[in-house]
C-alpha cells in the first residue's frame, strides 16, 4: 500500500556563503501546516563542523535502506524537523522503517531565534549536502528553517516540488519507535575509544546473526553468542551509518528495549546528541511491530487530541498530570493516552530527559491513524461477530475467534496473552499482540 | 463511424500514420470517451498468445504499441498514462512532436524529469536537448546528469561510434550540463564502456574531460575541484573512485593542488576510502610547502587515523611526519592527534605512530599524556615501550597465576535450560500450536511426551481447540518448509495430522471440521500424485514417512520415537518417552531417567529400544552419584546397567540381555575404553572409527583441473592442472559401510548392518546437503555428549576446502557452532578439528563464534588449547587458509580476555608454529608479531634450548621474518 507525498516546497535548501561565512538554509513543507512560510529557526550553529556531519549522516540513515532495491532507495525521503523550546530536532527514518536516526541539537549547541515552533519536512537535495561536506571546524555558519521573504523566492520561481512515494510504513515507523524508545533502559555508556573498539568489533558485509555486547577484560566487544543481560543487535551491519560520526564524539550511551526488540545508540557531542534506534533484525521495520497497538486500544476522544494540539507547545515536555488537570480528565486516562499520542504521532521521546515531548508529525493524522492493519483487523471480527467470550472471572478471559477455515481460541490472564494462531505461535507475544487477541480484550474492555 | 470505431480501424490496419490526425480532431468530450477503448485494447493486445503451441508473444508490435501510448498520452491523465509502460513509445521518432505540437499537458514537464528518478531512463539528451529548444522542457539538473554520459555515443547498424556532435552542438551543454556530472550520480564511471567499432576513434569520458580543460573550453581548476568534490559525495564507490581517479588522471601540478587545497580537505571526510587516499596522497605532495594548511589537516587527523583502511592510516601518518619535522612549534599538536592511531590493532600503524611521538613529543606535555593514556589499553607491546614514558602506569607485571586458577564449572543441566511438559491440556494446545511455527530442537518430542500424557484428559471440545494447529500441519506438508522449520517439522506435522485420525475415531461429530481439511489436502495430494511423476504423496501415515530416513538414518531415529510415541496413544499408555530431553542441548538429567525407568518397571512396559538408546545416550554425567543411590530401586538389566553407565569406575556385569544397550552405555561413559565384557558382541567388528567419531584426517595438496579462459573455437572452457590444499577425513573400511563415491568429488558412506539391532552411533551419519540446517542441532541432540561421528562427515563435505563459502557451508558451521556451545560435551578429535578449522572458516561469523566457544571453554577449563593450535598449524604448513583469518581473530577477540585466556592462546600459537616449516609460510610475520604481544602480555621469554626456541632459531635468518624473531628471542 503506497501513497505519494509531494514535497512543495517554496525553494530548495542550499548552502551559500556571504561575507566569509556560510548560511545553511532549510526549505520547509508541511502536508499540515498550511502557514504561509513561517520561519521555524534562525541563528547561529556553535558545533558547525559536528553539526553538518550530524546532519550528512542523518541523510544517509534516510537514504539507506537494508531490505530495499536500489531503486526505492534513490526516492529517499526528505527528514523533518521540530523546532521549539530552544532545541532543534532533525528525524529521519530508513527506507526499511528499520532504522531511526535523530539529531538533537540544544541551547549549547545553537545561538538563535525560534519565531515559529513547530515541526516541518525539510529539504535535503544532493548539492545541498554536497555543500555540507564542505564545512571545516571553525568556520561560522548561521541556519535558518523556513524564510520570510518566500515570496520573492516564489517570484524567481524557485518552487521545488518532488514526487516520493510514502510506504505507510515509513510514517508508521516513526510514530512507533517513540514507544520502543520510551521502553528502553539504559543498558551501557562507553568513551570514545571504547566506542572505537566496540565498533571494529563489527563483522564486514552484511550480517546475518544476532550479536550480542559483552564487555570483556573492559573491553566492549560484539559476540555472536548469546549471552544472559547482554544487549541484542539484529543487523548490526546497519550500525556502520555511525561510523562517520564516532571519531567526533565524547561518549555513546547504549539503550536496550526490556524484550531485546529494539536497541538505542546515542552519541554525544557538547550540546549535540545523534540518536540511532535499530529494529530487532534488518528486515523488520519499527512498523510491523505491534508495540503502539495496545496503546491504541483505548479510545481517545478527539477532544482530548485536539487539547493536547492546543495545550502543547513543541517540543516541550509532555506532561500528563497537567493535561489531565486542565482538561478535566483522570490522571488515570491521562497516563493512558500518553502512548497513544506518541502512536499517532504527537508525541517524540528523549532518552535523554526520559520524557515525551510534543510535537506533531508533518504529515496528516489520517495517514498515521489508518496505519494499523491488526487493529482494523480487530475491529473487523468484532464488527463480523466473530468474537465470543466463554468466561471472564477472576482476571481469566477464554475466548473463542473465527479465523480463516477454524476458531482460534485466546486465552488471557494476568501474566500471558495467549492465541493459537500463526502469528502468536510465531512471535510468542514479543511482537505485539495478534488481531485475535486485540478483538477480545477490545470486546471485553467495551472500548 | 464512431470515434472508437475510427481509433479500432487505424489499431487494427496499423496505420500509424492516421493516429496523429486522428487524435488532433478530438474534443475533449471524444478524448474521455476514447479512453475506456483504450484500455481494452491495451489489455487486448498486451495478452500472450501462441502460434505454434511453443512460443509466446504479445499480441502487439511496436506500431500498435505506438498507436494505443499516443491516444492514451492525449487522452488520458498522467497518472494512468505514466502507469502503463507502453508510455514511452510516445517518445520514439517524431511522434511525441507532433503530438506536442496540438498537445501539451501540463504534466509533461514533470513526466519527463521525473524518469530521472527511474530505473530505466526511456530518454536520450539528444531528444531531451531537442524538447528544450523548441521550449516542451526544462530539464532538472538531475535528468541531464543521468543522460548526459551516454551522449558520446551514437547506435548505428554496424555497431556505436563514438561522436563529440551532441556535447558541441549547444554551448550550454559544456558552459553548464557537463558540471551537473560532478553533483548527481549517473553511470559516468562506464557509460564509454561499450564496444567499439573498428577505426572510430573513441575516447574515454576522462580524455573528453582533459581535452576540454587544455583547450580551455571548461576551467581546469573548476574541473579539478568538482573531480574532489565528487569523489567526496556519497555516490556509489564505484562511481566515487572514478571522480578520484579522474583528478589523478588529470596530473595536477603543484601550483595547482596549493589552489584546491581546501578541496582537497574537504574530500578527506569522503566515505569511500579510496577518495580519501587520493586527497592525501596529493596532500602529501604539498605538505612541505609554506602555504600548506597545517591546522586544518590536523582536524581531520582522529577521523583518518579511525578509518577502517590501513593505508589511510600510513598515508596520514607520513603526512605528519613531514609535518612534525618542518613545524617544531606545532610538534605537540601534531603528536595529540598521533595518539589516535594507537585505536588501531595493527601493529605497524602504532609502531609507525609511537616512533613519531618518540622522535617529536614532549614528554611534559600534560595534554599528550592524556592523549596517550586515553588509548592505553588498546596499546600494542611494541609501541607501548617506545612512548612508556608518557605511560603513567608501571610496566605490567606477569599475569596474577591466582586468577588463571579459577575455573567457572561446565554446567548443562541448569534451571535456566530445563525443559517442561505442559500440566494441562491447555498447555498442550498452545505448545502444538507453537511448536509448528517456533521450532525449538526440542518441539517434536516435547509435543510427544505431552501428548502422551495428556491424551486421555481431550475431550471433544479440545479436539476442536486444536483445529488450528491441524491447518497449519497440512498446510506445512502441501507447501513445503520454510523458514526455521527443517524436515523433523516435517515430521512433526505428519505425527500430528494422524494423531488427529486418531481424535476423529473418539469424536467423529467435533472432527467434522478436521476431516473437512482433510479430505480437502489427501485429495490436492492424490492430484498431484497422479500429476507429476516425481511427486511423493505428504500426506501419509508416520509408519510410511520413509522419504529422508533411508540416507539419513538419524531421520529414521525420530521416526521411531514418534512411532513409538503413537503406539502408546492407542494403547492407552501413559508413559513418558525415556529419551525425552530434561534440558536444552538434549541432555537428560540421570535422576529423571531413573524416575521414568522406574515407572516404566512399575507398570510392566519395556521401553522401546530406540528410545531406550537415546535416553542413554543423552545422560548427563553431572548429577550421576545422586542417580546412582536412586537407581537402587530399579530391577534387572536396568539396574546394573545404569550402574555401569553412572559409576565412573564400574565394569559391566552381566548378563547382558540386550548388548546394543551395553554397548552403547559404554562407548558413552568411556568412549577409548574397550571392554572385554563386550567382545562376543557383534559391534566389535565395526571399525572402533565409527562407534566413537575418532577418524584419522589429513589436509594435503591435491592436484585438481582447473578452468581458463573460456575458448570461443572450441566453445568450452580451456582446462588446465593446478593443486590445491584439501582437509578430509579418512572413513576406513568397515564391515557395516560400504564406501562410494558420490557426485561431488566426495565419499558416501552406506551404512549396512551387521546385527539386526544397530547401535545409535550408526544412525549419525549424513552430510552436509542430507541433513537439513535446521535440524542439525536436533540431530546433534540425540547424542550431545558426542558429536564427533557427525562432525566427521559435515567437516568431510562442507569444510574440506577453506574457500568454501556458500550458503549450505556457511550456515551450517554457524548451526553446528551454535550446537557445540550449548551441548558443552568432552571436546574429542573430531570437536577439535571442527573447532580448530573453524577459527580458519572463509565466513568471519563464524569463526568469531569459534573464538567464543574457545573462551567458553577456557573459562571452564574443559579445553585443550594446544591441540587446536596443532590442528591449524597442520592445515597451515600448506597455508590451507590465509593466516590472517587467524591472527585478526586473535587481535581482535582472543587476546587480553584474562590472564587465563592469554595463557592458553599462549599454548595455541606455540603448537601452531611448530607445525610451520622451516621455510616459513606466507604472514607468518603477522602471526609472529601477534605472538610476541600474547608473550609480552604473559611475561613469558622464550628460551632456545626449547621446542619453540628451537623453531624460532629457524626462522632467525628468515628475512619477512627476521625482525619479528628477534623482537621475542629479545624478551
Amino acid at each position: 500500500m503506497n501513497e505519494s507525498l509531494i514535497y512543495h516546497y517554496d525553494t530548495a535548501s542550499k548552502v551559500s556563503r556571504s561575507a566569509g561565512s556560510e548560511e545553511l538554509f532549510l526549505a520547509r513543507y508541511s502536508e499540515v501546516e498550511k502557514r504561509e512560510a513561517p520561519v521555524y529557526f534562525q541563528g547561529t550553529l556553535l558545533q558547525p563542523f559536528v553539526t553538518a556531519r550530524c546532519l550528512l549522516t542523518l541523510s544517509k540513515v534516510v537514504q539507506s535502506s537494508f531490505s530495499m532495491s536500489p531503486f526505492d532507495m534513490s526516492l529517499f525521503k526528505d527528514p523533518v524537523v521540530t523546532a521549539g523550546n530552544e532545541k532543534l530536532r532533525f528525524e529521519g527514518f530508513s527506507h526499511c522503517a528499520g532504522v531511526y536516526a535523530r539529531l538533537d541539537i540544544r541551547p549549547g549547541a545553537h545561538s538563535g531565534e525560534f519565531p515559529v515552533a513547530g515541526t516541518t519536512n525539510v529539504d535535503f537535495n544532493q548539492p545541498m549536502l554536497s555543500a555540507l561536506s564542505s564545512i571545516v571546524k571553525g568556520q561560522e555558519v548561521s541556519l535558518s528553517i523556513g524564510r520570510k521573504d518566500v515570496t520573492l523566492q516564489a517570484g524567481e520561481n524557485k518552487v521545488t516540488e518532488r514526487k516520493v512515494p510514502l510506504p505507510v510504513k515509513w510514517i508508521k515507523g516513526f510514530a512507533s519507535v517513540q514507544v520502543f524508545l520510551s521502553e528502553a533502559e539504559k543498558a551501557h555508556q562507553f568513551n570514545r575509544v571504547q566506542t572505537l573498539q566496540l565498533f571494529q568489533s563489527i563483522p564486514r558485509g552484511v550480517v546475518k546473526a544476532d550479536h550480542y555486547l559483552v564487555v570483556r577484560g573492559g573491553k566492549p566487544v560484539f559476540s555472536p553468542v548469546a549471552a544472559s543481560n547482554a544487549v541484542c543487535v539484529g543487523g548490526i551491519h546497519r550500525l556502520r551509518l555511525l561510523e562517520p560520526l564516532l571519531p567526533l564524539a565524547d561518549e555513546l550511551r547504549i539503550y536496550a528495549h526490556p524484550a531485546m526488540q529494539s536497541t538505542t545508540w546515542q552519541l554525544y557531542f557538547g550540546g549535540l546528541t545523534f540518536t540511532l534506534s535499530l529494529s530487532r533484525e534488518a528486515w523488520r521495520g519499527f512498523s510491523g511491530e505491534g508495540a503502539v497497538l495496545d496503546a491504541l486500544m483505548a479510545d481517545v476522544p478527539d477532544a482530548w487530541i485536539e487539547a493536547v494540539d492546543n495545550y502543547g507547545y513543541t517540543n516541550q515536555t509532555f506532561n500528563a498530570s497537567l493535561l489531565a488537570v486542565n482538561e478535566n480528565i483522570s490522571f488515570a486516562a491521562a497516563d493512558n493516552i500518553t502512548a497513544k499520542l506518541a502512536a499517532i504521532g504527537l508525541l517524540g521521546f528523549d532518552t535523554d530527559e526520559n520524557s515525551f515531548f510534543y510535537r506533531r508529525l508533518p504529515f496528516k493524522l489520517s495517514r498515521i491513524m489508518s496505519l494499523h492493519p491488526r487493529m482494523k483487523d480487530a475491529e473487523k471480527l468484532l464488527a463480523e461477530n466473530k468474537v465470543s467470550i466463554i468466561s471472564d472471572a477472576g482476571g481469566r478471559v477464554d475466548a473463542r475467534v473465527e479465523g480463516s477455515g477454524v476458531t482460534h481460541t485466546v486465552l488471557l490472564d494476568e501474566n500471558q496473552e495467549r492465541c493459537t494462531c500463526t502469528w502468536y505461535s510465531r512471535h510468542q507475544g514479543e511482537r505485539g499482540p495478534c488481531k485475535h487477541v486485540l478483538a477480545v480484550k477490545k470486546m471485553v474492555s467495551g472500548s | 463511424m464512431t470515434i472508437q470505431e475510427q481509433f479500432a480501424w487505424i489499431l487494427d490496419n496499423v496505420e500509424e500514420n492516421k493516429i496523429v490526425p486522428f487524435l488532433r480532431l478530438l474534443s475533449d468530450e471524444d478524448r474521455n470517451a476514447l479512453i475506456p477503448e483504450l484500455r481494452k485494447w491495451l489489455k487486448y493486445y498486451s495478452e500472450y498468445v501462441t502460434t505454434d503451441n511453443k512460443s509466446y508473444r504479445s499480441r502487439a508490435t511496436a506500431q500498435h504499441w505506438r498507436i494505443i501510448a499516443s491516444g492514451m498520452f492525449v487522452c488520458c491523465d498522467r497518472k494512468e498514462f505514466e502507469r502503463n509502460w507502453i508510455n514511452r513509445y510516445v517518445l520514439e521518432g517524431k511522434l511525441i512532436f507532433e503530438l506536442l505540437d496540438f498537445y501539451q499537458p501540463s504534466w509533461f514537464n514533470d513526466y519527463i524529469n521525473g524518469m530521472a528518478s527511474q530505473e530505466n531512463i526511456g530518454i536520450g539528451y539528444g531528444l531531451i536537448m531537442q524538447l528544450t529548444d523548441k521550449g516542451y522542457l526544462r530539464p532538472s539538473p538531475d535528468l541531464i546528469a543521468k543522460t548526459l554520459p551516454s551522449a558520446t555515443r551514437i547506435a548505428r547498424q554496424q555497431g556505436s561510434i563514438f561522436t563529440l556532435e551532441l556535447i558541441e552542438e549547444r554551448p550550454v551543454t559544456l558552459d553548464e550540463h557537463i558540471w551537473h556530472l560532478f553533483n548527481y550520480e549517473s553511470n559516468l564511471n562506464w557509460a564509454d564502456k561499450w564496444s567499439v567499432t573498428p577505426g572510430n576513434n573513441h575516447q574515454s569520458w576522462m580524455e573528453v574531460l582533459k581535452q576540454y580543460a587544455a583547450k580551455g573550453r571548461i576551467s581546469r581548476i573548476r574541473l579539478l575541484k568538482e573531480a574532489l568534490a565528487a569523489s567526496a559525495r556519497n555516490f556509489n564507490k564505484v562511481l566515487s573512485g572514478w571522480f578520484a581517479d579522474l583528478f589523478v588522471y588529470l596530473q595536477p601540478a603543484e601550483h595547482e593542488l596549493l589552489t584546491v587545497q581546501a578541496d582537497l580537505m574537504m574530500a578527506l571526510s569522503a566515505v569511500q576510502s579510496k577518495a580519501v587516499g587520493n586527497a592525501l596522497m596529493h596532500l602529501k605532495k604539498i605538505s612541505t610547502h609554506a602555504d600548506f594548511e597545517v591546522h586544518t589537516f590536523l582536524q581531520y587527523v582522529p577521523v583518518l587515523l579511525s578509518s577502517a583502511t590501513k593505508a589511510v592510516h600510513t598515508a596520514t601518518l607520513s603526512i605528519l611526519e613531514v609535518l612534525a619535522k618542518k613545524y617544531p612549534a606545532d610538534r605537540n599538536a601534531i603528536c595529540e592527534v598521533v595518539a589516535n592511531a594507537f585505536i588501531s590493532s595493527d601493529n605497524a600503524t602504532q609502531t609507525k605512530a609511537a616512533k613519531l611521538i618518540a622522535a617529536y613529543g614532549d614528554e611534559t606535555s600534560p595534554e599528550l599524556i592524556t592523549a596517550i593514556g586515553a588509548v592505553e589499553s588498546s596499546l600494542l607491546a611494541g609501541p607501548k615501550e617506545l612512548v612508556r614514558k608518557w605511560l603513567q602506569t608501571a610496566p605490567p607485571e606477569v599475569a596474577p597465576t591466582s586468577e588463571a586458577d579459577v575455573f567457572s564449572p561446565v554446567v548443562v543441566l541448569s534451571e535456566h535450560t530445563l525443559i517442561t511438559i505442559p500440566e494441562d491440556v491447555e498447555g498442550l494446545i498452545f505448545l502444538i500450536s507453537q511448536s509448528l511455527d517456533n521450532n525449538e530442537h526440542y518441539h517434536l518430542e516435547q509435543v510427544l511426551s505431552s501428548v502422551i500424557r495428556l491424551h486421555k484428559q481431550i475431550t471433544e471440545a479440545h479436539f476442536k481447540q486444536l483445529e488450528p494447529a491441524f491447518q497449519r500441519a497440512f498446510k506445512m506438508l502441501m507447501k513445503g518448509i520454510s523458514g526455521n522449520a527443517g524436515l523433523l517439522d516435517e515430521l512433526l506435522a505428519v505425527f500430528l495430522i494422524e494423531y488427529g485420525l486418531l481424535l476423529e475415531q473418539q469424536y467423529p461429530v467435533e472432527g467434522a471440521g478436521f476431516r473437512k481439511q482433510y479430505d480437502k489436502q489427501i485429495a490436492e495430494d492424490k492430484k498431484r500424485e497422479a500429476e507429476w511423476s516425481y511427486y511423493k504423496l505428504m500426506i501419509v501415515p508416520v509408519s510410511d514417512w520413509t522419504r529422508h530416513t533411508a540416507n539419513v538414518k538419524a531421520y529414521e531415529v525420530y521416526r521411531q520415537l514418534v512411532l513409538t510415541a503413537l503406539t502408546f496413544v492407542q494403547q492407552g499408555i501413559q508413559l513418558p518417552l525415556v529419551s525425552m530431553p530434561t534440558h536444552k542441548g538434549g541432555w537428560i538429567d540421570p535422576v529423571v531417567l531413573v524416575e521414568r525407568l522406574n515407572t516404566y518397571q512399575l507398570a510392566g512396559v519395556a521401553p522401546a529400544l530406540m528410545d531406550m538408546q537415546v535416553a542413554i545416550a543423552r545422560v548427563s554425567f553431572e548429577n550421576s552419584a545422586v542417580a546412582l543411590t536412586a537407581a537402587a530401586v530399579l530391577e534387572g538389566e536396568y539396574k546394573r546397567l545404569l550402574a555401569f553407565l553412572l559409576d565412573q569406575h564400574a565394569q559391566p556385569a552381566g548378563p547382558f540381555d540386550t548388548p546394543v544397550l551395553w554397548m552403547l552405555a559404554g562407548l558413552c561413559k568411556s568412549p577409548e575404553t574397550v571392554y572385554q565384557a563386550f567382545q562376543d558382541f557383534p559391534y566389535t567388528q565395526i571399525n572402533r572409527a565409527y562407534l566413537t567419531g575418532q577418524f584419522a584426517w589429513k589436509t594435503f595438496s591435491q592436484k585438481y583441473l582447473a578452468y581458463g579462459n573460456y575458448s570461443k573455437e572450441k566453445k568450452e572452457y580451456e582446462r588446465y592442472d593446478a593443486w590445491r590444499t584439501v582437509l578430509k577425513v579418512d572413513f576406513p573400511d568397515s564391515p557395516n559401510v560400504t564406501i562410494a563415491k558420490n557426485n561431488y568429488g566426495g565419499k558416501d558412506v552406506i551404512y549396512r548392518n551387521v546385527c539386526d539391532t544397530p547401535l545409535l552411533q550408526e544412525y549419525m551419519n549424513g552430510n552436509k546437503q542430507q541433513i537439513s540446517e535446521n535440524d542439525i542441532q536436533r540431530v546433534l541432540s540425540l547424542s550431545p555428549g558426542n558429536p564427533d561421528i557427525q562432525l566427521a562427515y559435515f567437516i568431510d563435505s562442507a569444510m574440506n576446502s577453506a574457500l568454501l563459502d556458500e550458503v549450505t557451508e556457511r550456515r551450517g558451521v554457524l548451526r553446528k557452532l551454535e550446537a557445540l556451545y550449548v551441548l558443552k560435551n568432552d571436546l574429542r578429535e573430531m570437536s577439535y578439528l571442527f573447532l580448530a578449522t573453524a577459527m580458519l572458516n572463509a565466513d568471519s561469523t563464524n569463526r568469531s563464534m569459534a573464538a567464543e566457544i574457545w573462551i567458553d571453554r577456557v573459562a571452564s577449563g574443559t579445553v585443550d588449547s594446544g591441540k587446536i593450535g596443532a590442528i591449524i598449524g597442520t592445515h597451515q604448513q600448506l597455508e590451507w587458509a590465509p593466516m590472517k583469518r587467524w591472527t585478526d581473530l586473535i587481535g581482535g577477540r582472543m587476546q587480553k580476555v584474562s590472564a587465563r585466556h592469554n595463557i592458553a592462546l599462549e599454548s595455541m600459537m606455540t603448537s601452531c608454529l611448530l607445525q610451520l616449516p622451516a621455510a616459513g609460510v606466507k604472514d607468518l610475520k603477522k602471526l609472529l608479531e601477534v605472538y610476541h604481544e600474547v608473550l609480552v602480555a604473559n611475561g613469558t621469554k622464550i628460551e632456545v634450548q626449547t621446542l619453540i626456541g628451537g623453531k624460532l632459531e629457524e626462522w632467525k635468518a628468515l628475512a619477512p621474518v627476521k625482525k619479528a624473531v628477534a623482537a621475542i628471542l629479545a624478551l
